[in-house]
């Protein structure tokens, strides 16, 4: 029978969460010289096979552009940044400023958002192992483009029992409202780890 | 000067590599760089070792790089660097003169005890020439695919128009070539009388003309169903129904130079019609002024004249179809033909000092030219 987080520990993943967003918001604002808010409202923790019937329906259907990021430590998985077409285009247009109607993303617009990505999820996965005084090793950052279920396959050792940290990201830049989502999928016995790390430094 | 800590094996290997590896420690100091990029800067492993990076290239220190390289230190997760916010590294000419064109990744490197950052630079020069090449080949096809998309739809339209302009046509003509025949039949029973007679012919070859001005707006129907729209330069269009319709000043404001507006063909005979229209409701007309001004997108082409304008119970009604004279080119066939492209028009004149037509283009249907324009006519 799997463990369940209790209150703190999830307040604590959010907190830790938050402030890896926070961090990655202010090297995008200098990076583009504008005003880009990053906002993480809610984080859920679910079964990765109950991921599709949970979230919304972004999640079942589409095509996602996703950048992921595998680590290994005390505790393992995979850390994922995913957009919807629109979304993901949308935000590389406005970094690039670009400007056509096409929602196609060519290899130096995946670039672009490989390298947004990687500066969300490292300040993410920086975030926690500072936090927690957790070493974590790393792969190098994946661009993805496919359905959640095509993530899950590219690798090999996802279960459906893994626990799945999932949380709804809001760029909010000028006028747009460009939504992504942070899944950190934790390998089987993980999440345990975490919990025990977080209760750890708490105490 | 050789960083011990790097093995000659390793050293070798990344001098083979046709991307460029650099080395840093700590404090920033570079403890490798390879033979890739030696070729690429010019510069020698034993000129720049033991640099700082950032001393070496001040532009690589803001932020936005230098606050990523810390986390590697750490031995945490690989920092990428895209060619859209990071184009030029480690600056570099190629053969033609332009600036190499990069991407890198930093990945920590565990070197004894300490982690160290290895930078990783690859020439992406070409691959994003051609991808700026494919966008534009891509800009230039969707900009063409549009104008054939509209193209399409309004042959489309100027076809049913076409078919229904011909039946009535066809229609007109049938009753005109029986009122011809009724005729005949009276010179058959009055060919006797001289005075009867030559007032029968005489109607008869009225209806004849008729029948004639019937084909020939036949003809010009035919012209909207076989000719696509395309851009007409307004001042050419406008000197050109000057000329077909001299009657009197025409005024092409300044605020018309290099406007071009998108329509299907027979635009001439719009411009010919309001000038026949002046001259034969206007009364007063001395002059006519066609400026252009744009509102919101919209673009809004005013025709005015001077004369005693359309009284207000009128403003709509003569643009339907049979007012005035059937068989001739008017206001209602104009509406149609601007209508093709999506041009409304309206009689926006006050009665009695002054006639106004405002023709409200869409925002993609009008165009402003440097110079004198391309467009047809």
């Amino acid at each position: 029978m799997k463990m369940l987080a209790d209150d703190d520990s999830l307040d604590a993943i959010k907190e830790m969460i938050n402030i890896g967003v926070g961090k990655a918001a202010g090297l995008l604002n200098e990076i583009t010289n504008s005003n880009i808010q990053l906002r993480v409202p809610e984080i859920r923790l679910i079964l990765f096979r109950e991921l599709s019937e949970v979230s919304n329906k972004m999640l079942e259907d589409e095509v996602l552009s996703t950048v992921m990021l595998e680590f290994h430590g005390n505790f393992s998985g995979v850390t994922a940044l995913m957009f919807p077409p629109e979304s993901a285009s949308a935000l590389v247009k406005f970094l690039s400023g670009e400007n056509h109607p096409s929602t196609e993303m060519d290899a130096v617009q995946v670039e672009t958002l490989k390298e947004v990505g990687n500066i969300i999820i490292n300040a993410v996965m920086g975030s926690i192992s500072n936090v927690l005084l957790e070493h974590l090793s790393y792969s190098m950052p994946v661009y993805y483009e496919g359905r959640l279920s095509g993530i899950a396959a590219t690798r090999q050792e996802m279960e459906d029992d893994d626990y799945v940290i999932l949380a709804h990201t809001q760029f909010l830049i000028e006028s747009m409202n460009i939504e992504g989502k942070l899944l950190l999928v934790l390998e089987v016995g993980s999440l345990e780890r975490l919990i025990e790390s977080i209760r750890r430094t708490n105490n | 000067m050789k960083d011990p800590l790097i093995s000659d094996e390793c050293r070798a290997l990344f001098d083979l590599l046709n991307i460029g590896i650099l080395i840093l420690r700590k404090d920033f100091s570079i403890c490798f760089w390879n033979h890739c990029l030696e070729e690429w800067t010019g510069i020698k492993k034993e000129e720049i070792m033991g640099q700082n990076l950032f001393v070496r290239y001040p532009a690589l220190d803001q932020p936005l790089v230098k606050a990523r390289f810390p986390q590697v230190f750490e031995g945490g997760p690989a920092v990428f660097f895209s060619s859209q916010f990071h184009p030029h590294l480690i600056p570099s000419l190629l053969p033609d003169g332009t600036n190499r064109i990069q991407k890198g990744s930093v990945i920590p490197v565990l070197l004894d005890t300490e982690f160290h950052a290895m930078l990783i630079i690859e020439d992406v020069t070409d691959l994003v020439r051609q991808v700026a090449a494919f966008r534009r080949m891509r800009d230039v096809a969707m900009q063409e695919l549009t104008e054939r998309k509209n193209a399409e739809t309004a042959l489309k339209v100027a076809n049913a128009k076409l078919s229904l302009f011909s039946d009535i046509t066809i229609f007109d003509i049938k009753n005109k070539i029986t009122e011809a025949r009724g005729f005949l039949s009276l010179i058959e029973r009055h060919h006797t009388d001289k005075t009867e007679l030559h007032s029968v012919v005489s109607r008869i070859g009225s209806k004849l003309a008729s029948i004639e001005q019937y084909i020939m707006l036949m003809r010009d129907y035919s012209e909207l169903g076989t000719k696509a729209p395309q851009w007409y330069s307004v001042k050419r269009v406008i000197d050109y129904s000057k000329f077909q319709a001299p009657f009197f000043r025409v005024e092409d404001d300044p605020t018309l130079t290099g406007l071009e507006i998108y329509c299907a063909p027979l635009i001439e005979r719009v411009f010919i019609n309001f000038l026949e229209n002046a001259r034969d409701h206007g009364t007063t007309v001395t002059r006519v002024k066609i400026s252009f001004r744009s509102e919101q997108d919209i673009g809004i082409l005013i025709v005015e004249d001077d004369g005693i304008g359309v009284q207000q119970d009128k403003k709509e009604v003569i643009f339907s179809q049979g007012y005035g004279t059937k068989t001739k080119f008017g206001l209602y066939h104009s509406r149609e033909i601007l209508g093709m492209t999506g041009i409304t028009i309206k009689e926006t004149g006050q009665e009695g000092r002054c006639g106004r037509f405002e023709l409200k283009i869409p925002k993609e249907g009008y165009r402003i030219l440097r110079g004198e324009g391309s467009g047809a006519i």
